[in-house]
């Protein structure tokens, strides 16, 4: 079933590896020389950059190729718009197939072929429903049809090259389904948690009885978007982060308060147990993300309990923070070599120290936007006297600039 | 063939020492796990909070507390951070410097942060530069370079371009918007004067590695602001600058392996391009007949790069 080999794939990830390691000094350039041609594949590779335009353009192409198509084809009604885009969807799935065979492996087109045949095989099997009737009496159902023949075609494209990001959509497919389907809010997210905790169960059965390594490591980052979901689908107040925000996690007051008070015990147990696991297997991306979901428990906690949300809050919530990276981190640096139970807290590849660079460089689009509270100047109005915002920002420059 | 398995291999066959395969083994099983930088993330975003709480806290109650509380507490924040990066860190050197603990790099941005704070709070209640408020930011932004490059922090880096770009009127969010021609220029002026003090600075070889962070700021600044021009009645100036730092932009993306300039140059100049052919055509297949045309061009040249190129950067 799978297009590559997995000797291959196994060679292209310990390559990585071998570059992250002599990056960071465990290996010599000499020492990589002689381990470098046995890790080289008959596969055509690109960098991640490269391989984001071919991704963009070549969906962009697909895109518009299709709706040239359907236009001059003069396709109308459900039916016809159905079969087109299921017959032109094989066809993309037949051209990723193809391009696959000129030895593409993570190139872009192959992959924007591939998604494109995903998202068209989900348009045909929502016009067919409509057009077979399926939508009389429920205008959403078609759309609950396409979002489940999304997530299989979804997985077909995993299972067939290995794409990570198909399994997550996949998920996201599935989680969202259920919304579309004439039941109420609490069957809804029960529905969906529920699915994406059974898929969280299946891959995490399945990743125990590979190895450590690719696979095992991608099924890892699978159960981790399996668990967001399943917490993102019971937590209520995911829109209390902006006000202004309606429609899937805005409707809480028609929300019984049993399953309210449920959702209220899962958000504080499963971080609780999304970390015991990580740390338990040593589980990075269940970690990262339970490290996470344990800030949005915080955050989210107030608005749950009703109470109002106070401006020491953030002041709480960072000497939290603060504290529990410096208290961790003497914790650490005071075992054996710096190390407790194989855990550290110094950096011991490049990747990561590459990873704070990315991280330092980008916070000066986050300044820019004004979301950072700091170099803060007034503004001479003394009419805005009783207004002091420091995040605020007539033009700009971290928010510095003046909606004070 | 498993990495554990070619770690057995390479060491039996002397490639690598028994202690890097010891070493290496552990990292594969995981039987070392760093936590470096889910830690480094904490530290961060408890920094933000901490400030933005600050802020909020001042904002709400700076009539009860008090400026004589608020200021106290400011300087007390900001000259505590300063004393403890001044005698803690290392020597200055125009070479890149490793942070001397886990805590130094979030103190200097922590003491930094309270700095704008305090400066805005000062101007707010006092109003001592009125109508050239603008210039704390200036102010701001030059006291954020000289603590980035002595201490060689990334964070304070990117804090003093941003607060340069608001000295030049700039905020990212509002470039979607730009119609004053002033405000282009401005940014045009911000991103040349910034590539120009990067390289100026990499070529004397202080702080090398600070250059990127100046070019990726500068990239996107001035790309957006040539974007927005297209619209405007200068529209065949712009796009001929837009072409020209595109093609820039790409061309030194590929001579230094650096790709996500080619990215750069690609998306803002194909956008750039595209809305200036498309915008006299009015026939739906006529426009997408162009997509398909123009965006398999762009293919064509970037398969050839990616052919030539590898894995490279």
């Amino acid at each position: 079933m799978k297009k590559y080999d997995l000797k291959d794939e196994r060679s292209i990830h310990t390559e990585r590896l071998v570059r992250d390691w002599a990056d960071s000094g465990l290996l010599s350039q000499t020492q990589v020389d002689r381990i470098k041609p046995e890790l080289n594949v008959d596969l055509r590779q690109t960098n991640l950059f490269l391989r984001l335009i071919l991704f963009g353009f070549g969906f962009l192409i697909i895109l518009a190729a299709e709706l040239l198509a359907g236009i001059t084809l003069d396709i109308e009604g459900e039916e016809a718009l159905g079969v087109f885009c299921a017959v032109t969807a094989i066809g993309f799935f037949i051209v990723a197939d193809l391009l696959v065979n000129f030895r593409l492996y993570r190139f872009g087109i192959e992959e924007a072929a591939a998604a494109s045949g995903v998202i068209l095989t989900a348009v045909a099997a929502a016009a067919l429903a409509e057009s077979f009737g399926l939508g009389r009496g429920n205008a959403e159902r078609p759309l609950f049809f396409g979002l489940l023949v999304a997530s299989a075609a979804a997985v077909g494209v995993y299972r067939r090259f290995g794409y990570l990001y198909a399994a997550i959509g996949s998920m996201v497919c599935l989680g969202a389904a259920p919304f579309f389907l004439p039941i109420d809010e609490v069957s809804s997210r029960l529905a969906a948690a529920g699915l994406l905790l059974v898929m969280f169960i299946i891959v995490r059965s399945v990743r125990r009885t590979a190895d450590d390594e690719f696979p095992g490591n991608e099924y890892r980052l699978i159960e981790a978007a399996a668990w967001l979901g399943v917490y993102a689908f019971l937590n209520l107040h995911l829109d209390s982060f902006d006000a202004a925000a309606t429609g899937l996690y805005s409707r809480t007051a028609s929300i019984a308060l049993p399953f309210y008070w449920f959702t209220y015990t899962a958000i504080w147990l499963l971080p609780a147990i999304g970390l015991y696991l990580g740390l338990r297997e040593r589980h990075r991306a269940l970690l990262d993300t339970n490290l996470v979901l344990a800030l949005v428990t915080l955050a989210t906690n107030k608005p749950y309990l009703g109470a109002t949300r106070q401006p020491w809050d953030p002041i709480l919530l960072g000497v939290l923070l603060i504290g529990t990276a410096v208290t961790v981190r003497r914790w650490l640096s005071k075992g054996e070599n710096g190390r407790r139970w194989g855990y550290t807290a110094d950096r011991i590849l490049s990747s990561d120290k590459q990873a704070m660079s990315v991280v330092g460089t980008a916070s000066a689009a986050v300044h820019m936007s004004g979301h950072v509270p700091e170099p803060g100047t007034a503004s001479a109005s003394s009419s805005h006297q009783d207004t002091f915002k420091p995040e605020g920002g007539r033009s700009g420059g971290a928010g510095a600039s003046g909606s004070f | 063939m498993t990495t554990l398995e070619r770690l057995d291999r390479w060491k039996l066959a002397d490639v690598i020492t028994a202690s890097q395969h010891d070493m290496l083994s552990r990292l594969v099983r995981r039987e070392l796990f760093s936590v470096f930088l889910e830690l480094n993330a904490l530290l961060y975003i408890g920094v933000i909070a901490l400030v933005g709480g600050i802020g909020w806290t001042i904002q709400a109650h700076f009539t009860n507390l008090g400026d004589v509380f608020i200021l106290a507490i400011l300087s007390l924040a900001l000259v505590a951070s300063l004393y403890y990066c001044f005698s803690r860190g290392p020597a200055f050197s125009v070479q890149q410097v490793e942070s001397p603990n886990f805590i130094f790099d979030y103190v200097l941005y922590l003491a930094c942060l309270v700095l704008s704070v305090e400066l805005g709070y000062i101007e707010f209640r006092f109003e001592w530069l009125r109508d050239a408020w603008e210039n704390y930011l200036l102010v701001s932004s030059g006291v954020f370079f000289l603590l980035a490059y002595r201490f060689d922090n990334r964070f304070v880096l990117s804090l003093a371009l941003s607060s340069l770009a608001g000295w030049f009127g700039l905020k990212v969010n509002r470039f979607g918007f730009i119609s004053s021609e002033s405000l282009r220029l401005a940014a045009i002026t911000y991103a040349g004067v910034i590539s120009a003090a990067g390289s100026l600075l990499f070529y004397r070889g202080i702080k090398r590695h600070f250059l990127e962070t100046y070019l990726h700021v500068a990239a996107n600044v001035v790309f957006l602001a040539l974007i927005s021009g297209i619209s405007d009645s200068n529209r065949i100036l712009f796009l001929g600058l837009l072409m020209a730092v595109a093609a820039t932009s790409i061309v030194l993306g590929v001579r230094f392996n650096r790709f996500a300039f080619v990215v750069y140059g690609t998306v803002y100049g194909y956008a750039g391009i595209s809305f200036e052919v498309l915008k006299g055509v009015h026939n739906v297949e006529t426009q997408l007949l162009y997509v398909v045309v123009s965006a398999s061009a762009v293919i064509v040249c970037i398969v050839m790069l990616a052919r030539k190129y590898g894995r490279a950067g």
